[in-house]
């Protein structure tokens, strides 16, 4: 702030700056000036350099005058002061405070206004634009990112599906796998030991009839033998009425010829007879 | 014992050549009772020696079974 300190505009300028309605804090520093008169010229000029010395604390240069007469304003027709304003590194604004043609100063400055509360007004508005523009760019931000995360969430929900799905399909079909795997090994030992158990059932079944059957045969044929004995057994024929003839103790039956007059024994089933031949012939057979 | 001598086959044998003989009429009196005699011993024999085999399957086919 180029002013001087006892002016009018000054006040004014602090007073609308320390209460404007957003509640924006500015950091005034104050370059007490000759605001009019032979010496201000050099005055203003010299508030400028110190400014410019400290020039990285400083945003913008305000140099503000009260009211007064327009004589007065000669100071800011000047080249010198001109000079600097134009090639001033930061912004410089006047808030001069006249009616007539703008001076010089004002000409040069980046920007002129009529009065000191002008300025103040001015510089509230510009940041209340800024930061208005500054929302903007961090609502366009947020939406933005809020699209670009929200795109990626679903990107990533989509992958992640697809590798939670596709891991499911693998286990799914790895467990189907076992499983047949585990039904062919169970079946297949159950089939052999069916297979080994069947045989051996066959061959116990084998075991157990086979042999009583050979018995049985014996037991027929023994029997069969036995009946067989009894019928043929000379008992039994003699029973029947046959007799057994003998001569000298030989079967009659394996002699060719026998003499008349040979004795011969003839046993039946109750008797023992001795007998003479009386006459002995062949049997026509 | 005679047991452990018994064979079945070989009784079987004799019973047959015995019955054989006696069909032909090849032998006298006196052998053909001892013969018949003879056959009817080893036919006990042998009915015996069924028997035992009978009673021993049995019991071998009824473990058999339980298991």
């Amino acid at each position: 702030m180029i002013s001087s300190e006892s002016a009018a505009g000054y006040g004014d300028f602090m007073n609308q700056l320390n209460q404007n309605e957003y509640g924006y804090r500015l950091h005034v520093t104050l370059f007490p000036s000759l605001m009019q008169g032979e010496k201000a010229e050099k005055s203003i000029v010299d508030s400028l350099l110190r400014i410019n010395s400290k020039i990285s604390e400083f945003d913008i240069v305000v140099i503000i005058r009260g009211g007064g007469a327009t004589l007065d304003l000669e100071c800011f027709d000047s080249y010198e002061l001109g000079s600097h304003i134009a090639q001033f590194p930061i912004p410089v604004i006047t808030g001069i405070g006249h009616e007539r043609d703008e001076t010089i100063a004002d000409m040069v400055a980046n920007k002129k206004l009529k009065t000191p509360t002008a300025v103040a007004v001015f510089l509230i508005e510009t940041i209340k634009d800024f930061e208005v523009r500054l929302d903007e760019y961090f609502s366009t931000i947020a939406e933005v990112m809020s699209d670009a995360i929200s795109e990626t969430t679903q990107l990533l929900d989509h992958y992640s599906n697809r590798i939670f799905r596709k891991g499911q399909n693998v286990v799914n079909t790895s467990q189907l796998h076992l499983a047949r795997f585990t039904n062919l090994m169970n079946s297949g030992w159950k089939n052999a030991l069916k297979i080994q158990d069947t045989m051996l059932e066959k061959t116990k079944h084998t075991l157990s009839h086979q042999p009583l059957k050979t018995l049985e045969v014996q037991v027929k044929m023994m029997t069969q033998l036995e009946r067989h004995l009894n019928s043929i057994s000379p008992e039994s024929i003699l029973r029947r009425g046959f007799s057994i003839t003998t001569i000298n103790g030989k079967n009659v039956n394996r002699i060719p010829e026998i003499p008349d007059g040979a004795e011969t024994i003839t046993i039946t089933q109750l008797h023992e007879l001795t007998s003479r031949v009386v006459d002995s012939k062949k049997r026509k057979q | 014992m005679a047991e452990k001598t018994f064979q079945y086959k070989k009784a079987l044998e004799e019973i047959e050549q015995i019955v054989q003989q006696i069909e032909n009429g090849d032998s006298d009196i006196d052998e053909l009772a001892r013969q018949v005699k003879r056959a009817a011993e080893l036919i006990k024999q042998c009915k015996s020696r069924l028997r035992d085999t009978g009673n021993d399957l049995e019991k071998i086919i009824s473990d058999l079974e339980t298991n």
